[in-house]
């Protein structure tokens, strides 16, 4: 029987093998590779390999204007990307949870945003912002809200709230999703119970829905706020940072400077911060949760 | 009467959450059936204001455009080369891998599952710059393989919890049976865990598929010369010389979304399968 269990172990690790080594020569190499990038100096186009220098780079950072402008950009962009698709996301949510004919149908039309390559839905949206021929223009100087067209993408006052409609648009069918398969794991009986006691739609939803649903909204959040800081496609796609620099978020900034200028250090120095932003998101995050939950206890 | 009451807003509410979707629909939709309609127009009627709604006779010279003056054919074709291939490398590491931590006890095995839903949140452009060093280091840049390994790395972590999932719910028993009849633990996973869960397999498979399918960043960084580009990085660097040529764009864009959409099919089928079969064992 020993002999079996060691034969057992063998063949365990055997079968697991390939996936460690792919995961970490992938993903915990990089990780501890960008961590060290952002302490050298490395022009990868001309250096033979980094050089450590410290803290430079980051101290480089605080200087460096279009970094302050991409740090701004990137947190304006993800809370109002997060916020808005939390609460389109959650209204879809509640609709699909009602049953009504079709139901299934709309629930599985809805998701179409979220298949699509987002180079796709980046280039869809790009043609219909155009100035001169873009549907949204004309619907909107149809509907009487705009006087004139818009140069939406091209803009620096509106150019941060297109991208940010774009995201959200596709963002809102995997939220639902998410949150829908929260509300259905409400127990029914608390829902019973709320209208005995004479609670209104309202209540039901303040005092029912959401306490219950907290451990999947706080992971909705956390994920979501991870990925949409992370976000790089739409944006690069749809204006690629500008115009001046309106729309430069910090990993398209960072893409910029380790592809056209060429320096690796600096490039991972950024990534680095977006590295420190989103753990800190994470721990707010776990820190309200637990907060909330002791203070309803 | 207070019965009727809760009836009367049960059915106002059934009817605010129909219209609202009805318009979140049109509204999530109405982009798509923009594409389409777009990518079957003539210039003239691109190039208009106000906006032609729909092609007066729908033509089909903006994929012709597409086929026969651009390189995306050959992208299209790297694209499903490098999709197939992830598609095996990663279910071929994800299955045994997923086996191993559904039916071996073993030291480290806990630690492994929780290191995988944490790469899961390691952001993709943090290790964009190493993955690039390290491809042009191992002599792999700009190569199917370096797409390849990196989209299977990407998709290991949910493909192995999920197969894993699907691998729980066949009972060891008939694995137990196999073994004293003198199989191997390959064999008796070969012959008894996986084919049941070939539906879960196969969803797996599509969603690798569609995320390799669809991934821009790393593509865009690891490929460097024009024949090696993917779909979606070519869609990016179609352009106009004087001005964008909208039309061809949206047929491209029609091409890159035709194998998910077909995909998807796919996947709902086999996840509605997965789903019943679990419910019928259950």
């Amino acid at each position: 029987m020993k002999h079996r269990d060691i034969q057992e172990r063998k063949t365990a690790y055997v079968l697991i093998l390939p996936g460690i080594i792919a995961t970490s020569l992938l993903i915990l190499y990089p990780f501890g590779s960008a961590i060290y990038l952002g302490f050298t100096e490395y022009s990868w186009a001309f250096d033979e390999s980094p050089r450590f220098v410290g803290l430079q780079n980051y101290t480089r950072l605080l200087f460096d204007r279009v970094f302050g402008v991409a740090l701004q950009n990137s947190l304006v962009y993800t809370f109002f990307v997060v916020i808005l698709q939390f609460v389109f996301g959650f209204g879809v949510a509640l609709c699909v949870n009602v049953s009504f004919p079709g139901r299934n149908f709309f629930r599985g039309l809805t998701l179409i945003p979220w298949l699509v390559p987002t180079v796709v839905a980046a280039l869809i949206w790009r043609w219909m912002y155009s100035f001169e021929f873009g549907i949204i223009n004309h619907f909107l100087s149809t509907a009487g809200i705009l006087r004139a067209a818009v140069d939406w993408l091209g803009n620096r006052r509106t150019a941060l709230l297109a991208v940010i409609v774009v995201d959200v648009w596709k963002a809102i069918p995997f939220m639902a999703v998410m949150l829908l398969a929260g509300l259905q794991s409400v127990s029914r009986e608390l829902y019973d119970v709320a209208k005995i006691d004479g609670c209104n739609i309202y209540q039901e939803f303040r005092y029912v829905t959401l306490p219950s649903m907290k451990g999947i909204i706080v992971t909705a959040l956390i994920l979501r706020t991870i990925w949409t800081l992370n976000r790089f496609d739409v944006i690069y796609l749809m204006t690629a940072g500008g115009p001046a620099n309106a729309t430069q978020i910090l990993p398209t900034y960072a893409y910029v400077v380790a592809f056209s200028s060429f320096n690796m250090g600096k490039a991972a120095a950024i990534t680095g911060v977006l590295m420190v932003l989103m753990t800190i998101a994470t721990i707010g995050y776990f820190r309200i949760a637990h907060r909330s939950k002791s203070v309803s206890l | 009467m207070g019965s009727s009451v809760i009836m009367r807003e049960e059915r106002r509410k059934r009817w605010i959450a129909f219209l609202v979707m009805l318009l979140v629909l049109l509204i999530m939709l109405f982009p798509f059936a923009w594409m389409i309609s777009t990518s079957i127009k003539t210039s003239q009627e691109i190039y208009v204001r106000p906006p032609v709604w729909m092609p007066k006779s729908p033509t089909f010279e903006n994929y012709q455009h597409v086929f026969n003056s651009t390189q995306f054919p050959r992208h299209f074709l790297n694209s499903a080369i490098v999709g197939i291939g992830t598609t095996c490398v990663a279910l071929c590491i994800a299955i045994t891998s997923a086996y191993s931590l559904s039916r071996l006890r073993f030291r480290g095995r806990q630690i492994y599952g929780v290191w995988l839903l944490y790469t899961q949140v390691l952001p993709h452009v943090f290790m964009l710059l190493p993955l690039f060093l390290l491809m042009s280091r191992l002599g792999l840049l700009n190569s199917y393989w370096s797409l390849i390994i990196t989209y299977s790395t990407i998709c290991l972590p949910f493909s192995i919890w999920m197969l894993k999932g699907y691998f729980d719910t066949t009972p060891p028993d008939l694995e137990d049976a196999a073994r004293i009849d003198g199989c191997t633990r390959i064999q008796a996973m070969w012959r008894i865990v996986i084919p049941p869960s070939i539906p879960g397999i196969a969803a797996v498979a599509i969603y690798v598929f569609i995320v390799a399918w669809q991934e821009f960043l790393f593509a865009l960084t690891l490929t460097r010369t024009e024949s090696m580009r993917t779909v979606t990085v070519s869609l990016s660097m179609l352009r106009g010389d004087i001005r964008v040529l909208w039309g061809p764009i949206m047929a491209a864009s029609v091409l890159t979304v035709l194998p998910v959409a077909i995909a998807f099919v796919f996947v709902s089928k086999s996840l509605v399968q997965g789903l019943t079969m679990g419910a019928v064992k259950g």
